[in-house]
């Protein structure tokens, strides 16, 4: 029989991946555990295994796309299992998930459902009951201003569990406290996709619902009237009992008979927030302005979290909600999810000339996304200095040089424990600022980030605790990740978390250039090709290798004479070296 | 036929949907044109609904507190009525209302057309006048805001003027001794309520076991009791079986559990229901969709199958209310702009005007019953309320109805005078998804009969201040 193999959760809060490599072709006999392919996130390339042995039938993915998580991948024909009947594939149809998120509706389950199901009248009310079923994904929603990620303290429901609306299904910690977080479908859980432990993000999929069928599920206006929670009717009818109004069972009108003259769709095409008043549980407690905003985002109220006296959704509540959304770097939409609205349309190039187009990768949106919103919140200035180095490139080729099995000290690893130094020395410069309060939030941890180019993009893995380390474990661990991130196999985590970063472009050239702060960091070091000049000492001309430094800050957080202050520390220390040690 | 004329924007139909339509569509910069065949503005709310019925059932209130005063010592004496003046007032009441209405069509600068309009195709109405010209006029919108009509079943039809539908009680023609309400809903029994004031001997037949259906049953039996007293007889589960006309009245044939007999009347109202007016004049030279009991189909936008046309008011929906059509006019031209309105109220309250006023918005109980939802409710009677007594009308009650785990407010119901204004917090209460705690938290001006929501509101949680019930140890 055939199965077919979709695409697994790849790690916590991802939701689509580009397909990098496939590893398998039609024909191919696989076992348990292959590697079918290569996939990417916006940080870093995952192996797919397939738990499934078979022969490949047919590969339903090619090199480029970008999927959602639960999308098939292969079509496998599974030679051990004995051979069913009928092919259940087109007799019961794909669940399509809410959001295209992970519906792993398990393949090997299918089978036993379809064999059960021998009378074809019992099979049909599968089907329907079927259609009127929907599996929704529960998203962890907006747990409190400012908080963007959570841990997962304890897990409640387990696949199978029947809930209702508004069970507490997990309890999540952030660093201020636990909070339970409620579901607001009611039914049969299908999985779960947290364990105890996971830190996972706002927006991060929790739970794929199996919804109870909607009572009414006609036109939202007729069953408005119908189950009349909103609408109590007065007429007093002509004719017998006052029946409730028979909700109408509605064929969607076509709209095809749509002119250009009309703006107005027809009725029926409904619009996203539609669902709102559609349902069996009571609807998201909001007012009528706060709901009219959430439509005008977008927003799925039932989603958001309310802050004001007993849970109720404020309008403020949805601004939090939609700026998680927006910084959570994980987009949640299949399209080019950057976020960013170009101002004027492009123009069409072909008329001056042939062009061609190539997409961006997940890491190219992901970079494109930070430095876009980089660009908008920080005021930019950028200080330049020269570091005269002659004696620590002395120093260092002379140290590599003897010790060839040692760490290769670069430049850069040196210049993380200078900007330690430097850093202790002016803590706002290790900082973020917090603007809804009006804080620096001084932090008291020395994580340096590393810009690293790789053949796919920039990345930047973050070396911790650089405060505690000697220059030794630094390079170690620098030219680890190094070496892991041009070979895209980088965890998440090493990417997270950085108070300050580092780009150098020596390696290539260039005498000075303005990095963009690494948001919401408030300053980067550059750093450019050193360089022999010709310096007046005491009178003599003397030959010196000077280091371009270019030290780009937030205004808002960090003074000029502070900037120029700090960079004249770095710079002293690193010809000063026994200010480094 | 005389020239074709072209507007961005046209609203069949000028009553409290079809106005405001066209108020915000001409304010939102939209060349708008008013049609209605009726010689005043206002549709029939203003001209033969709402407002001429509050006008006389307010001198009906009048005329029962007099009465009442006479029990704490002041007496006036029979009211003299004179039906000219107080058809006057009536008129002059209508008469300003429409008049304004006129007036802030011309400072909007929006075209009225008084015509009968009929539809040749999804652009285009044909209007005919009343002096027999007929022109067309095409557009880009439409709004069909047609609203409803009274219906008056074949049965009843027997062509004489002494059988009156709301419209010819409104008139108020006479003060007959004896008056027939046919229908137990809220338009027989607030003119039921007008001509029982005036001196008529009232007679209401209900074909169901209750009153105003729809309403929970708590609510009805104060009104009820009362209107017991101030009608004649009030028959349930009822039937009219047939009129005839004789020279001595109308002989009503009355069917129902005992058998039937017969009665005569002076005049009949007949006030079984309204049905929306959606036939006769071209809709289905549109492609508007009219589903089985008359109603135009529309989504949430207001949006009918026909996409250069939106329908607002009776003529789309349940419930046939002034105040929805009004707030579906408002969602149309948001629809138009292509903003993000939607009718997605949660209250829509529904109002009866009779004494005492007999008020609900958002889930009743007997719908939380049907639906098995389960829900808290709450009851403060009048009795322990302050206001209530110094107004010597203690048979109210105010109870709401709350979703246990967060006791949120899904709905309200409010039996006594002056529930129809008190209804208004109520609606804020559930429209913005209030607790019972906001409520009970949120100060209420002593004395007035709005502390009773308060109240009700206290009961849900704790204990109201001016009620004690001792509680079964089952605690939520
Ligand atoms: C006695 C009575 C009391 C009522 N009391 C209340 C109350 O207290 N509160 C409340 O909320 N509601 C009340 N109502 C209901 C309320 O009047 C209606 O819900 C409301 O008027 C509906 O408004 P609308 O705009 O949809 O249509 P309508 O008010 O019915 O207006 C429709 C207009 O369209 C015109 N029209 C229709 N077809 C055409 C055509 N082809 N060409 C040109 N013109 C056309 C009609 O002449 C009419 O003027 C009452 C109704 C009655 C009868």
């Amino acid at each position: 029989m055939t199965i077919e193999f979709k695409l697994q959760e790849v790690s916590e809060g991802v939701e689509s991946v580009d397909i990098a490599e496939i590893r398998v072709q039609p024909g191919d006999v696989i076992t348990p555990g292959t590697v079918v392919c290569e996939v990417e996130t916006d940080k870093a390339v995952a192996e797919i295994e397939c738990p499934h042995a078979g022969t490949v039938k047919e590969v339903l993915v090619s090199p480029g796309d970008t999927v959602p998580i639960g999308a098939p991948l292969l079509l496998i024909e599974e030679t051990a299992a004995a051979d069913s009947d009928a092919p259940q594939e087109p007799a019961t149809p794909e669940i399509s998930t809410a959001d295209s998120g992970t519906s792993s509706v398990s393949a090997d389950s299918e089978p036993a459902a379809a064999a059960d199901t021998a009378s074809a009248d019992a099979g049909t009310d599968a089907a329907s009951s079927e259609q009127s079923a929907s599996v929704v994904e529960f998203l962890l929603p907006a747990v409190s201003e400012d908080v963007t990620s959570v841990d997962v303290a304890e897990v409640l429901v387990s696949p199978g569990d029947r809930i209702a609306a508004g069970t507490v299904v997990c309890e999540v910690e952030t660093d201020k406290a636990v909070a339970e977080i409620e579901c607001p479908h009611a039914g049969t859980i299908e999985s779960v996709h947290i364990k105890a432990g996971d830190h996972i993000d706002i927006g991060a999929p929790l739970l794929t619902i199996r919804t109870v069928p909607d009572a009414a599920a006609g036109d939202p206006k007729d069953s408005q009237s119908g189950s009349a929670a909103q609408t109590p009717a007065v007429s007093s009818p002509p004719s017998p009992a006052p029946s409730p109004a028979q909700p109408v069972s509605v064929p969607a009108p076509s709209p095809a008979s749509q002119t250009a003259a009309a703006p107005i769709r027809p009725a029926g095409s409904g619009g996203a927030n539609d669902a709102d008043v559609n349902t069996a549980h009571p609807p998201p407690p909001a007012g009528p302005a706060t709901r009219r905003l959430a439509r005008k985002l977008g927003v799925d109220l039932r989603q958001v979290t309310g802050s004001a006296r007993g849970g109720r959704i404020v309008i403020e509540d949805v601004e939090v909600y939609v700026r998680s959304r927006l910084a959570a770097p994980q987009g949640r939409s299949g399209s080019l999810a950057t976020g960013i609205v170009p101002a004027t349309s492009l123009p069409d190039f072909s008329q001056f000339g042939p062009v061609e187009r190539e997409p961006l990768n997940k890491i190219y949106r992901a970079a494109a996304v930070g430095l876009h919103e980089s660009w908008l919140t920080i005021p930019h200035v950028t200080q330049h200095d020269l570091a005269d180095v002659t004696e620590l490139e002395t120093a260092r080729r002379r140290y590599v040089q003897a010790n060839p099995n040692a760490p290769k000290i670069t430049m850069t690893a040196i210049m993380i424990k200078a900007v330690v130094g430097a850093l202790k020395a002016f803590p706002r410069f290790n900082s973020s600022l917090d603007m809804e309060t009006g804080e620096w939030v001084i932090k008291k941890y020395y994580h340096i980030g590393v810009a690293v180019d790789t053949p796919k993009g920039l990345v930047v893995p973050v070396i911790r605790n650089c405060d505690q380390k000697n220059v030794l474990q630094v390079a170690a661990e620098l030219s680890d990740l190094a070496e892991r991130a041009r070979n895209r196999r980088l965890k998440p985590s090493e990417m997270r978390g950085a108070s300050f970063t580092i780009t150098n472009l020596g390696g290539i050239g260039g005498t000075s250039f303005t990095p963009i702060v690494n948001y919401p960091e408030v300053a980067i070091l550059g750093l450019s090709r050193g360089q022999k000049q010709l310096r007046l000492e005491n009178g003599e001309l003397v030959e010196r290798i000077m280091l371009p430094l270019s030290l780009s800050y937030d205004h808002r957080a960090i003074n000029g004479a502070d900037a120029a202050r700090f960079i004249v520390k770095l710079s002293g220390s690193l010809t000063n070296l026994f200010e480094l040690f | 036929m005389s020239g074709q004329q072209h507007a961005q924007v046209v609203i069949l139909g000028g009553g409290p949907g079809g106005y405001p339509a066209a108020f915000a569509a001409a304010d939102h910069g939209f060349q708008t044109v008013l049609i209605d065949e009726g010689e005043h503005p206002g549709g029939v709310c203003l001209n033969r609904g709402c407002i001429p019925s509050k006008a006389l059932l307010h001198a009906a209130k009048l005329i029962h507190e007099v009465r009442e005063a006479a029990e704490w010592g002041l007496t006036f004496g029979d009211p003299q009525i004179d039906l000219d003046r107080l058809r006057g007032f009536r008129t002059q009441v209508v008469g300003s209302l429409t008049g304004g209405i006129e007036q802030l069509c011309s400072a909007r600068g929006i075209e009225r057309i008084q015509a009968r309009g009929t539809f040749v195709d999804s652009t285009t109405l044909k209007l005919a006048s009343a002096d027999g010209s007929t022109r067309t006029i095409t557009f880009d919108h439409g709004i069909v805001a047609t609203g409803s009509l009274p219906v008056m079943p074949g049965l009843f039809d027997i062509g004489d003027s002494r059988v009156m539908d709301s419209t010819g009680a409104l008139q108020l023609p006479d003060i007959p001794s004896r008056l027939l309400v046919i229908g137990g809903g809220y338009i027989g029994l607030e003119l039921g309520t007008v001509y029982a004031a005036l001196g008529s001997a009232v007679t209401v037949v209900e074909m169901t076991d209750g009153l105003l259906p729809g309403a929970d049953r708590d609510l009805v039996r104060p009104l009820q009791k009362i209107l017991t007293q101030r009608f004649t007889d009030i028959l349930l589960k009822t039937r009219v079986a047939g009129l005839t006309a004789t020279d001595s009245g109308i002989t009503a044939r009355l069917e129902n559990e005992n058998g039937e007999s017969e009665q005569t009347f002076d005049r009949v109202l007949v006030s079984v229901g309204r049905r929306p007016n959606s036939s006769g004049f071209g809709l289905e030279q549109t492609q508007v969709h009219v589903d089985d009991r008359g109603f135009i189909r529309v989504d949430r936008h207001q949006r009918t199958d026909d996409p250069h046309l939106l329908a607002i008011g009776d003529v789309a929906g349940e419930p046939m209310l002034a105040h929805k059509a009004t707030r579906e006019a408002h969602v149309a031209i948001d629809t138009l702009l292509e903003e993000p309105g939607q009718f997605d109220c949660r209250a829509i309250p529904a109002v009866v005007f009779t004494d005492p006023e007999l008020a609900w918005c958002g889930l009743t109980e007997t719908e939380a019953k049907a639906q098995g939802q389960d829900v808290v409710v709450t009851r403060f009677p009048w009795a322990a309320s302050g206001r209530a007594r110094t107004l010597a009308r203690t048979e109210g009650l105010t109870k709401l109805i709350v979703e246990p785990a967060k006791q949120r407010v899904l709905g309200v119901g409010i039996v006594g005078p002056g529930a129809a204004e008190m209804i208004a917090e109520a609606v804020l209460a559930v429209e913005l998804g209030a607790t019972a705690r906001d409520l009970a938290e949120s100060i209420h001006a002593h004395p007035t009969l709005s502390e009773t929501i308060m109240e009700a509101a206290e009961g849900v949680f704790g204990q109201p201040t001016h009620q004690y019930k001792p509680r079964s140890a089952k605690r939520k």
